[in-house]
């Protein structure tokens, strides 16, 4: 899923394990896997490419990561049990690409270690409600049960934990007869036996579920504070690396509180928004309050305002886009 | 400087022609509520809060509020702070104009001010 311009919210998640010095990262592939694969290739932009370690690519399960509230489907696990009985490693982090954060994962792998906790979990504070984040009912910082959803101030669940190897094997054995359930809900009547603690995190941390939590999360960037959170200077979010020109700001364009990526073309007006690389804006087009992803054109005279616009879209000239902060446009991907 | 301005004689953005080269880690150019772009290349990872006019502006190029680059080329990492103005310059990489520094001259007849790499340039030099 393309992100902030030139990112996709895969890019979070990998670039925090690889910034906190993992160098062998597993990849579970959901069910149409060509994106993700051109997207990531060998894992050379993440330093993956490694004769020892680096980006394994593995199979899951047909209709795995699709059902709802299923992060960690235990059968995804089960089924690549081989990528965790030849790994030597001591611990094992994990991460969904659900959530967009910059953070130094060592924190949570020191306080797990720190802990003696059998498993700790990436949280934080809900700042409002959303039905597709998964909760934890806390006893003190000790996690003794999960649900679907949070609401204002609850324990949202940021996808992210770190775990023994050897635990996680015997979790395959314990848990076996109910492969078809996510890992933390298999857990749930043994939250008495497994000690489970929670993590605060307590930077910037926005989940990516639908088209409202997408395009809240891609405005956060324009607040100077939060971009400056993302993408702190020496803990850079990596991605995959095009061969773009610099953006050109033509004569007369006129461009505020925006993000343009490289190789955008701007003759027009565009505020409040996120452009994707090599987006071309013509003079008297205006774009407001929107994100428009890569190769899209927007013809002279058309207006483009609260709308996410896929890539490669062409929105032809004297034509108009409107959806409002409330209820965004989404206009699907153009022809390639 | 001839790549700005419309229709230059080499286009940069040729499908036909692209220009390979190494790729930075950098976030999208922001350009901020009171900054204003005009006629200027904007590498990844730039910060504009003041104005830039017919300028090169490299990976990681801070204009600050209310500073002012015209006719100029920023080298990577290049600072201009708020309140500096930057007429018909050259910045080094991660060189620094300190706030309301007054840095080359419209004068065309005069050489092009030429700020070396890491150089700060800060009031009264």
């Amino acid at each position: 899923m393309p992100f902030l311009g030139r990112y996709r919210l895969v890019d979070f998640p990998l670039s925090n394990m690889v910034n906190a010095g993992l160098r062998t990262v597993g990849m579970v592939m959901p069910y149409n896997y060509r994106s993700i694969i051109d997207h990531v290739g060998s894992g050379k932009d993440w330093n993956l490419d490694r004769k020892n370690g680096g980006l394994f690519v593995l199979p899951g399960s047909a209709f795995g990561t699709s059902r709802t509230g299923a992060r960690f489907l235990l059968r995804d696990l089960v089924h690549n049990k081989v990528f965790f009985t030849r790994s030597k490693s001591d611990y094992v982090i994990f991460s969904t690409a659900n959530f967009v954060y910059n953070m130094d994962l060592n924190e949570l792998y020191d306080a797990h270690v720190a802990s003696g906790a059998d498993v700790t979990v990436l949280t934080k504070q809900a700042s409002g409600n959303d039905a597709d984040v998964t909760g934890f009912e806390l006893d003190g910082s000790r996690v003794n049960g999960v649900k679907h959803g949070v609401s204002f101030g609850d324990t949202a669940f940021l996808d992210c934990f770190v775990i023994s190897r050897q635990l996680l094997l015997d979790m395959f054995d314990w848990y076996a007869a109910t492969d078809y359930l996510d890992l933390f809900e298999a857990m749930a009547n043994d939250y008495g036996r497994v000690n489970v603690q929670a993590y605060n995190f307590d930077g910037y941390a926005a989940a990516v579920f639908n088209k409202k939590s997408y395009y809240r999360s891609n405005m956060d960037a324009l607040d100077p504070r939060i971009n400056a959170e993302l993408f702190p200077e020496g803990r850079f979010i990596k991605t995959k690396a095009h061969d773009t020109s610099p953006a050109k700001f033509e004569v007369g364009s006129h461009v505020t509180n925006s993000l343009v990526s490289a190789g955008c073309r701007i003759f027009g007006n565009v505020g409040d928004s996120i452009l994707g690389r090599n987006v071309i804006v013509e003079s008297g087009a205006t774009i407001r309050g929107s994100v428009v992803m890569q190769d899209c054109v927007i013809k002279s005279g058309a207006r483009v305002e609260n709308a996410i616009v896929d890539r490669n879209n062409l929105v032809p000239a004297g034509t108009e886009l409107r959806g409002t902060p409330e209820d965004v446009l989404v206009k699907e991907k153009g022809r390639e | 400087m001839d790549l700005l301005g419309p229709n230059p004689a080499f286009d940069l953005y040729s499908e036909d022609f692209p220009i390979m080269s190494n790729a930075s880690t950098r976030p999208p150019a922001f350009v901020g509520r009171d900054g204003d772009v005009d006629d200027c290349l904007v590498a990844n990872g730039v910060q504009v809060y003041g104005k830039a006019k017919h300028s090169i502006l490299s990976v990681d190029a801070y204009v600050g509020e209310h500073a002012t680059v015209v006719d100029s080329v920023l080298l990577p990492g290049a600072v201009v702070k708020n309140g500096a103005h930057v007429v018909r310059a050259i910045l080094g990489e991660n060189s620094v104009v300190e706030e309301n520094v007054n840095l080359g001259s419209v004068d065309s007849t005069k050489d092009t001010a030429v700020i070396g790499n890491d150089v700060v340039v800060g009031k009264g030099e």
